[in-house]
């Protein structure tokens, strides 16, 4: 029914029901001597009658090393563009987040009572190490 | 056959290849868009026929079985065209389209080029029944043997690939 339209391109240009295609010279003519050499050489050949396992995996392997490959440069590559640094940085906001907001200064407070405690003995010893005249500490 | 079942196999071989070589060569090229890869398959075929002969049950007419071997050989090799084209990340139209334009063998002119373009377009079972229909004219009781699908589906399959190649076709002519 489509086929006989009057508007029907398939069905109107005659050309296109032809093969657009050439074949090498002597083609067809020289088919069947190529034939039984290349049934010879199959037949003669008894290594080759099974194909090899890996053979028919190795396409499906590649793939598979292929998606392994690209994983692997990805994940460099992310390790790459963070620098060290920022690592780093990663750390001490970590610690940020931890002051409150109300006391920044609490930044530099220590809370080892132990280790920052100073004796009256190493506080005169700075003073005197830094030159203060020794009539400031009377008038303290 | 009868060649053949009175024993002599060479000449009934021959006989067969002689018959059938031009119209498999060209139903195995229309799919795969080579002269080489049309060759290998078109020999890989005929060993296969020349191997399974004792078995050919005659239950179903000669060229039918023929052009059922032939068909399995070009999809087969289709399939493994499609999963290597997986791995170097070109689609498998591309590959076709290409080899269409780059063919040195290729006489026609624009439009039966379109034509052949289009037709790699199609799903595998209605680029199968287009070309059988359309190229080789064969009735849909003989594709049904061939493709061992009902005459009905047939029809309906190579309606909307005609549907589809017109339509491709006339965007361009």
């Amino acid at each position: 029914m489509m086929e006989n339209s009057g508007k029907d391109i398939l069905a109107n240009a005659k050309e296109l029901k032809q093969m657009p295609y050439s074949t090498p010279a002597g083609y067809f003519e020289n088919f069947a001597v190529d034939l039984r050499k290349t049934e010879r050489q199959k037949h003669g050949s008894k290594v080759c009658l099974e194909m090899p396992v890996f053979r028919k995996l190795s396409p499906y392997l590649a793939m598979a090393a292929m998606f392994a490959v690209i994983a692997a440069a990805g994940t460099a590559l992310m390790r790459s563009i963070l620098p060290q640094d920022d690592l780093q940085e990663y750390g001490s906001m970590a610690y940020i987040d931890l002051i409150p907001v109300t006391e920044p200064d609490a930044l530099y407070y220590s809370y080892n009572y132990e280790f920052d405690e100073i004796s009256d003995d190493d506080l005169i010893e700075y003073l005197i190490y830094d030159g203060t005249d020794l009539e400031l500490f009377n008038n303290e | 056959m009868a060649l053949y079942r009175a024993g002599e196999q060479e000449k009934a071989f021959s006989a067969l290849v002689q018959s059938y070589k031009e119209r498999m060569y060209w139903h195995i090229r229309r799919f795969v868009c080579s002269h080489e890869d049309t060759d290998d398959l078109l020999q890989d075929t005929f060993i296969k026929i020349w191997n399974a002969m004792d078995g050919f049950r005659e239950d179903s007419r000669l060229f039918t079985w023929i052009y059922r071997i032939a068909t399995n050989e070009a999809l087969n090799f289709i399939r493994k065209k499609k999963i290597r084209g997986l791995l170097t990340m070109e689609p498998l139209d591309n590959v076709l389209y290409r080899q269409i334009d780059e063919d040195v063998y290729f006489n026609g002119n624009e439009l039966q080029r379109e034509l052949h373009k289009a037709i790699q377009k199609l799903p595998q079972k209605q680029k199968l029944v287009f070309n059988l229909r359309y190229f080789d004219e064969l009735s849909y009781n003989e594709i049904s043997e061939i493709l061992d699908t009902s005459p009905g589906s047939l029809k309906a399959s190579y309606h909307h690939a005609y549907i589809k190649i017109k339509a491709e076709l006339e965007k361009k002519f």
